[in-house]
């Protein structure tokens, strides 16, 4: 009976102080990509993007990376965790400058969170660069060159 | 017999009580009373002083605030936003007003009211801007309330 007891007793202590240091991975949220999530930038200006993030295990870390689908094109890698570090929950705001030269076509916009205790989350957004609509292009119409032509007008 | 379970039963509560009490809610922002300021489309002026008003409360203890004035000549979004007061136009920033500050509240304090003094500079753009308040508790939560306002 001392020994069912004393077994019991150690289960108990065990369970006890594993309740103490569980908690959850963090969460990504309400994720937004662009002007209104449209999910599209331009070259020359700038990228919105938004996030929820929940850690009960305390954020340690929050970085944005933005790479081409296909390889290549514009590469972007940012630590973001100020401002956001210490907390358990947080909103992830940023705007980042997309160079005048980075190569239009399909993007993924990945975020990833750590806590304090190592566990991490992880999401990847859509995004497409392409040429602005607003902004004037040169263009040759039977070879002569047309300036302040709209591509939305083509 | 009844000894042993006794020992478990006191075992179990004695494991319950050490556990510490864990804090699941975030504090509460208040720019709801008559003196809270800045409040939705206030226009600030530039070369004055105003003074931020607004209350905080938490179930424990709160921990410290931020306010954060930000241009929004973008037209950019922060999630629940209130209505964008009649923008202006899109355009791009020269001398944006850049205010960014960060304030600890004194240990042990379950309701606290933030009176800051803000100078508007009399050479920053003009148009519109974003006022976000950050509170965070002693439990490392955060809430955030944020306004558009204007400076002209």
């Amino acid at each position: 009976m001392k020994r069912i007891f004393l077994i019991l007793n150690s289960l108990f202590v065990i369970s006890c102080s594993e309740a103490e240091v569980l908690v959850s991975a963090p969460s990504i949220t309400g994720i937004e990509v662009g002007s209104d999530n449209s999910k599209v930038a331009f070259p020359s200006s700038d990228l919105h993007f938004e996030a929820q993030i929940l850690a009960e295990g305390i954020i340690e870390k929050v970085e944005v990376s933005i790479h081409k689908v296909d390889g290549g094109g514009w590469e972007f890698k940012q630590d973001f965790s100020e401002g956001l570090q210490g907390q358990r929950n947080g909103e992830l705001h940023k705007h980042v400058n997309i160079p005048g030269d980075a190569a239009l076509g399909f993007y993924h916009v990945q975020i990833v969170v750590t806590d304090k205790q190592g566990k991490t989350a992880e999401v990847k957004s859509e995004l497409e660069l392409k040429n602005d609509p607003s902004t004037p292009v040169s263009r040759r119409i039977g070879g002569r060159r047309w300036r302040a032509t709209y591509r939305s007008s083509y | 017999m009844k000894k042993y379970l006794i020992f478990i039963v006191v075992g179990l509560y004695a494991c319950e009580s050490n556990a510490p009490s864990v804090d699941t809610e975030a504090p509460f922002i208040n720019v709801g009373f008559a003196e809270a300021f800045p409040v939705a489309c206030t226009v600030l002026e530039r070369g004055k002083t105003y003074t931020f008003k607004a209350r905080f409360t938490d179930n424990q203890e709160l921990g410290s605030y931020s306010f954060d004035i930000h241009n929004d000549f973008d037209h950019h979004n922060h999630s629940g936003d209130v209505d964008a007061c009649s923008p202006e136009s899109e355009k791009t920033p020269v001398k944006p007003l850049v205010f960014v500050q960060d304030y600890v509240i004194n240990a042990g304090q379950r309701e606290y009211t933030a009176n800051i003094q803000v100078a508007i500079p009399a050479d920053v753009d003009t148009g519109d801007y974003h006022f976000i308040i950050k509170l965070t508790d002693q439990a490392a939560w955060a809430t955030y309330e944020r306004k558009s306002i204007k400076i002209k």
